[in-house]
């Protein structure tokens, strides 16, 4: 995957590194879907979250080692997209029958048609690195969008 | 020990890939070689030959959704450990939970 298809797939403004943290799983998805929103990968929050809400039902999206990859699939995705944000503290996110402590969240998009293979691609490539743990040391050191672009580039 | 394994997910996007991942370094970190078919959004990946099948030791299935053409595993059921997708992304070690080694 190359450079572009990343930066359209997790754009700047989807990108929160300095959060302190959230109450609950529900602030969080309501934060990211937001910035979702914002940056047009999601023509309306609400639906998006209730697509979020609905995969939650079939299965835990809390992975352990302080990450958490909620997902929806729904007719409002634009493009398929990620939105990532790093909490200072952890918080108690619970998921299906599962609960622990989550301070990385990827929060991908995808849409109802198949079309867009190559942004996919890179969603399905992302989730790939999130079970090395240097993958998820190096995000408790970014600094930056850029240095987030940088290391998932480097993990390829 | 050669291990093979199909990953799939309700959404097809996160889970497939995540467990695929985990599967091939737990194989990598005991030095088994390791094959996984990917059956996620993208189509089916990496698929398994016959030969692969026959000759695998061990058979992972971390699938929440139905297998795709499971048939070609009917011989071989007594290799299959099934495992839920994120079991194995928390704990990759479940799937040689069948395994007594020595």
């Amino acid at each position: 995957m190359g450079k572009v298809l990343i930066s359209n797939a997790l754009q700047k403004n989807a990108v929160v590194l300095n959060v302190d943290s959230f109450n609950d799983k529900e602030a969080v998805f309501d934060f990211l879907a937001d910035r979702l929103e914002q940056v047009q990968v999601v023509k309306n929050k609400d639906d998006f979250v209730a697509a979020l809400n609905y995969r939650e039902k079939l299965g835990p999206t809390y992975m352990g080692n302080f990450i958490a990859i909620p997902h929806g699939k729904s007719k409002t995705v634009v493009n398929p997209g990620v939105a990532f944000c790093r909490c200072r503290k952890p918080f108690i996110y619970k998921s299906a029958d599962t609960a622990g402590e989550v301070k990385y969240i990827f929060m991908l998009a995808i849409p109802e048609s198949q079309a867009a293979n190559d942004y996919l691609r890179v969603l399905a490539a992302l989730a790939g690195m999130l079970v090395h743990q240097e993958f998820i040391d190096a995000l408790e050191t970014i600094e930056s969008y850029e240095q987030l672009l940088l290391i998932i580039e480097k993990w390829q | 020990m050669q291990v093979i394994a199909i990953t799939s997910c309700a959404t097809g996007v996160a889970h497939t890939y995540m467990a695929a991942e985990a599967i091939k370094k737990i194989c990598k970190e005991k030095n088994y070689s390791c094959k996984v078919e990917m059956q996620g959004a993208l189509g089916l990946e990496n698929k398994l030959s016959p030969a692969e099948i026959e000759n695998a030791d061990l058979i992972v299935f971390a699938n929440d959704i139905k297998v795709v053409k499971a048939e070609r595993f009917d011989e071989y059921k007594d290799k299959i450990v099934k495992v839920k997708p994120h079991e194995v992304i928390q704990n990759p070690e479940i799937i040689f939970k069948n395994i007594v080694e020595g």
